[in-house]
């Protein structure tokens, strides 16, 4: 032991007495790792393991060949009985199993044979993804007090959204949760969470120079939100939710930035925040289930948001960046800025066989105002709207959010699809009857549009994100160089503003499932959709309208042959008959028809703990647009494997 | 409820450093307004708008406000905040400009009274009479000189005499249009800016783009001929009314000569410049290309300044001007403070092109004479205002040298620098190759003089010799009050 002047010996020996000892064993501990690999085939000329990168930056980690394997270890300890805490530690993703080697060094534009050329996106290294402490302290009310990382799903789509599954523990807060009455009749959460730098705001972004040259500060920004929930009886339960966004600046007109550090000029060593975005969103929602209808329920919610972009610190990305923005730059009638004001409601009344002859039904209105933004609201994995919206497809499935900033990129050919519903009232209907084996299920859905305007301002204040018409084709959705789709100009799904609109939206859905007997596992699946879509533009103009008719028809089969294996195969067919879907009101519209088959069939096998998956697509499609502009064709094989070991 | 109270004060005790004294200190924040240049003054005529009113600067060059408005007869034009010396506000009313001098405005400062009316019209003629026959240019006068003149002006307007008449003949034209309804002729009738000969007579013709023997007055020679006025008060004999403008021609060139505006030298003060060459590949004293960013960093919002003081360490030779002795001449310089005083590359404050690369900044000091030197040391900063040295000067320790003597006797002492030459005028540490490693007063290591002297000078080139003296048509000596 290093002698300490005086009693330090003492004083040492008296605290290492005191401290708790060290242990070596893993009592307070639980350990979890999971391996993942990918492998990705298409008969194209990409490579990575990822169909849809970064499509603004563009990074050197989407393509489609390759394989690609990451680790993940999650330590989870008990520090005592009231605190816990947690990390996630995971690899990076997209070194390729073809790189063999690269260092994490970077040369920007060449890929080499020095092994250091592709940066740490090719380099596996080790990265912190999240971090928590979460404590029980002995205070009154309080459950729970988590610091640090987690995915914001303590509140709502409509409000502050779960983060997308890639990036789940990329936020970070403090968070209180806890009972003000017993028995649940009053509980509450309420957090502080950081803003993420890189969407949550005007120009997706909070205050990035390199980005937006009026601003440069985002560590000062975070959001605020609250949960009352209440279960007010055994029947009826109530949940209110408030969020704020806070964006600031530097007040560029403070003293201390305009001129000399004299006092004189009121220059005090102190900068002011001046605001750059604002945002309040809240939802009042209810849930009745009365215990004399047990097969009733009704939900229902309210929402409200308010968004207020300040143009002095927020460069117009409607003006600037050809109509393509997260938030409405909105103007008063004096031409000064504005908070763009919405509200949202939906109501939805469940019966669960009440008949008892295996029929139940659903019905959906909602009502969702033209400017109701949920800026930092869910950009996918969620759905809000029981239909199954428009960008649906038979095996893509979809989903709707009450948002401009949906996020459909860093994600496979094979994954969901996501629409913006801002805008969209109306209703739906569900049916669904089950007898023995067999499942059928229709829905009708019409869509009218708050929207819907002439004369819209899409110029400087409400974004069109550029291509407002035609049905998005998910399946050949291209992130090359440019987030659009550059060969198959559909609709932008963040696309809800049009100059000029006059829209509305028919769909039928019917589908069926079905095990045939005497077949282990086997089930049938059937799915047929019709969407009528109809724009008609300028109303003055009939020679202007769009008029989209998409007709699908998907059969598949799916067979639990053992335990372990599950295979499946599937057809898909696809028509589209769009009136006036390309050009522009100066140079006339054009009209095309699409036709897509897909086939696809996998597997997915899992034994001991260890699970694989396989699937091979192939689709073709002709899109005709002849004869005012040539016919494209597709052929594409693709293929996606998997395999997932995690203990 | 107080369960309720207690969580709601421990939620937010612990939510503090989340964002929330943000929250608390922006709720009561007020922005601030942008820092201007104000000019406020009367627009006194019936339906007065804020488009009527315009601002230029001295050479004619439209400067545009960030904030302007016009109330009860009143307008404020809000300029960004800088230096200007000699703007003109103008003010077209149907066929007619008024306009008004604006001596100077500082930062952040405002300058009122400078109203749209027949006095400040009339001192606008004298002094445009007078700068036109003396060939002088209104960007080259000296405020303080200039404020001096007007208060003789406006002491010849208020009491008899040729500049009361000449007063009364432009309050009577003004009043005379302000009556009279709008011809819409895009140039203006009355008042446009006269042009004189040497004499003090009303220039003819191509001298202001007029046909031959057309008068260059602040009368439109054919609105007068077609609307005779009495403009005089007692007519033009032998007719009672005025057909042209040779009356109030010959008035103005009367006045005109009974005040100089531009002044005369100031025996005592000479205008000092510093210029400094910022562009990329510009050569060093050694003819190799300087790194400007060996010392100083680049990031946006940087803008470069000068820090200078008085020379004190003997050798070489410490100045003999100093603080105690010309009291305040430390503080001009900013007192060696780094980033305080900003130069200029927008064209103004003695700038001579916006956006060269070239960076100017001028001070009105103390003349030197034999014995008594004013010895500077300064140094260039590429930084954002009140920064430290660090990461903004042109290198660490030692400074340039400057003696302030005017040696070409132009009324200027002028001098040219490359940011981050450490080879030609640098005290201390000097990297010339064929010098010691350290300049004095007298060290001459390019053929042009002393280094730390004003010399000819080559574009972005240090280490060749100029062929010919600069003199700075931005800005004009120095001048006092004298007489006519």
């Amino acid at each position: 032991m290093a002698r300490i002047a005086g009693g330090g010996v003492v004083a040492v020996a008296v605290g290492m007495a005191l401290a708790p000892a060290a242990r070596a064993d893993t009592s307070n501990f639980e350990m979890s790792g999971k391996i993942y690999t990918k492998y990705m085939y298409q008969n194209d000329a990409t490579q990575g393991c990822l169909s849809m990168s970064n499509p603004f930056w563009v990074d050197n980690i989407g393509g489609h060949n390759g394989a690609c394997t990451e680790f993940e270890l999650n330590i989870k300890a008990h520090v005592g009985p009231k605190v816990e805490a947690g990390v996630r530690l995971q690899s990076r993703w997209g070194a390729m199993w073809q790189d063999w080697w690269e260092n994490g060094d970077l040369k920007p534009g060449v890929a080499d044979t020095s092994g250091e050329s592709l940066g740490m996106n090719h380099a596996q290294y080790i990265k912190l993804r999240g971090a928590w402490i979460r404590a029980a302290p002995p205070i009154p009310t309080v459950r729970w007090v988590t610091v640090g990382s987690t995915d914001y799903s303590m509140w709502n789509e409509w409000t502050i959204g779960k983060a997308r599954y890639i990036d789940r523990d990329n936020g970070s807060g403090v968070f209180f949760e806890g009972e003000l009455l017993p028995r649940k009749r009053l509980s509450y959460t309420t957090g502080a969470m950081a803003l993420p730098k890189l969407w949550a705001g005007p120009g997706w972004q909070t205050g990035l120079s390199g980005n937006d040259p009026l601003a440069r500060l985002y560590g000062t920004d975070w959001a605020f939100a609250l949960k009352l929930e209440s279960r007010v009886s055994d029947e009826l339960r109530l949940r209110f939710i408030g969020a704020t966004l806070r964006d600031w600046e530097p007040d560029r007109y403070s003293p201390m930035l305009t001129g000399a550090p004299d006092a004189a000029r009121g220059a005090d060593h102190s900068v002011a925040l001046a605001t750059r975005f604002r945002g309040y969103n809240g939802t009042l929602d209810a849930v009745y289930s009365p215990a004399a209808l047990d097969f009733l329920t009704v939900s229902a919610m309210l929402a409200g948001s308010s968004n207020f972009v300040n143009p002095d610190y927020a460069t117009n990305m409607v003006r600037n960046g050809q109509g393509f923005s997260p938030v409405v730059f909105k103007l008063g009638s004096n031409g000064t800025p504005v908070s763009s004001n919405g509200l949202a409601g939906k109501v939805l009344v469940e019966l669960a066989d009440p008949l008892q002859v295996g029929l139940s039904l659903k019905l959906e209105y909602f009502n969702i105002g033209s400017e109701y933004n949920a800026v930092m609201g869910a950009r996918r994995e969620a759905d809000v709207l029981l239909t199954d919206g428009i960008i649906a497809g038979g095996f893509t499935r979809g989903g709707q959010l009450p948002t401009l900033n949906v996020a459909n990129e860093f994600q496979d050919w094979d994954e969901p699809w996501y629409e913006s519903c801002i805008g969209w009232k109306g209703a739906t209907a569900v049916a669904e009857w089950v007898r023995g084996v067999l499942r059928v299920t229709g829905e009708f859905t019409y869509i009218g549009y708050n929207t819907n305007m002439q004369g819209r301002d899409v110029r400087n204040q409400y974004p069109n994100f550029l291509y407002t018409n035609g049905f998005t084709d998910t399946t050949a959705f291209t992130a090359d160089s440019d987030y659009a789709n550059v060969y198959d100009r559909g609709k932008d799904p963040r696309s809800v503003y049009a100059e000029n609109q006059d829209r509305r939206t028919f769909l039928v859905v019917a589908t069926a499932q079905y095990a045939i007997p005497g077949f282990r596992g086997a089930t049938i699946n059937l799915k047929g959709k019709h969407v009528n879509d109809r724009d008609n533009r300028i109303l003055a103009n009939p020679n202007d309208d769009y008029e989209g008719k998409s007709w699908l028809g998907m059969i598949s089969l799916s067979n639990q042959l053992t335990n372990e294996l599950r295979t499946f195969a599937g057809f898909e067919y696809t028509h589209w008959s769009e009136a006036n879907r390309e050009g522009s009101e100066q140079e006339g519209f054009h009209d095309s028809r699409t036709v897509r088959q897909t086939a696809r069939a996998g597997f997915t096998y899992a034994y001991g703990g260890a699970l694989f998956s396989y699937m091979l697509e192939y689709f073709h499609k002709d899109l005709l647009r002849q004869p005012y502009y040539f016919d494209m064709k597709w052929n594409v094989w693709r293929s996606k494997a998997s395999l997932e070991v995690s203990w | 409820m107080r369960a309720l109270l207690q969580a709601g004060l421990l939620a937010l005790a612990a939510l503090a450093g989340c964002g929330v004294e943000n929250l608390v200190g922006s709720a009561i924040h007020k922005d601030f307004q942008r820092p201007a240049s104000v000019i406020r003054g009367a627009a006194p005529w019936a339906g007065a708008t804020i488009s009527q009113i315009t601002v230029t600067d001295a050479d004619g060059n439209v400067l545009a406000p960030f904030q302007q408005s016009l109330e009860n007869g009143q307008y404020e034009l809000r300029l960004p905040s800088a230096k200007y010396a000699m703007l003109v506000v103008h003010a077209r009313v149907g066929d007619m400009e008024l306009r008004a001098l604006v001596p100077s405005i500082g930062a952040e400062s405002s300058v009122s009274g400078v109203d749209l009316d027949a006095l400040n019209m009339t001192e606008t003629l004298i002094t445009e009479a007078r700068l036109s026959a003396d060939g002088v240019k209104l960007r080259t006068l000296t405020p303080a000189t200039y404020v001096a003149t007007r208060v003789l002006m406006r002491a010849g307007m208020t009491s008899a005499g040729p500049t009361q008449n000449l007063f009364l003949m432009v309050e009577r034209l003004a009043a005379h249009f302000l009556a009279n309804p709008t011809s819409g002729n895009p140039d203006p009738f009355l008042f446009r800016v006269p042009a004189l000969d040497s004499t003090f007579a009303t220039r003819t013709g191509s001298a202001c783009g007029l046909p031959s023997g057309v008068a260059c007055s602040a009368i439109d020679a054919g609105w007068i001929a077609r609307n005779p006025f009495d403009y005089t008060g007692g007519g033009c004999p032998p007719s009672t009314t005025c057909s042209d403008s040779a009356v109030f021609d010959a008035a103005l060139g009367a006045v005109a000569q009974l005040y100089r505006p531009a002044g005369c030298p100031d025996p005592n003060h000479i205008r000092l410049i510093f210029t400094v060459d910022f562009n990329q590949g510009a050569l060093n004293g050694n003819c190799g290309v300087v790194d400007r960013f060996k010392w100083a960093t680049d990031k946006p919002g940087k803008s470069m300044f000068l820090a200078a003081w008085i020379y004190t360490l003997d050798p070489p030779g410490a100045s003999d001007i100093t603080d105690q002795n010309s009291p305040g001449i430390a503080a001009l310089f900013g007192n060696a403070t780094p980033n305080v005083i900003p130069m200029y590359d927008d064209g103004t404050n003695g700038d001579e092109s916006a956006g060269d690369g070239i960076w100017t900044v001028t001070f009105d000091v103390p003349r030197s004479s034999p014995g008594h030197l004013l010895r500077l040391g300064y140094k260039y900063t590429w930084g954002t205002f009140g920064a430290a040295w660090t990461g903004t000067e042109e290198w660490p320790g030692n400074g340039r040298l400057l003696e302030v003597v005017d040696v070409n006797g132009d009324g200027f002492v002028y001098r040219r620098d490359v940011f981050g030459d450490e080879a030609t005028n640098k005290d201390f540490s000097n990297l010339n190759t064929s010098g010691t490693g350290s300049i004095g007063w007298t060290t001459a290591l390019h053929g042009c003089g002393p280094e730390a002297h004003e010399q000819p000078f080559t574009l972005h080139n240090a280490c060749a010799c100029g062929s010919a003296w600069h003199t700075p048509t931005s800005v004009g000596p120095i001048t006092i009050p004298c007489g006519p």
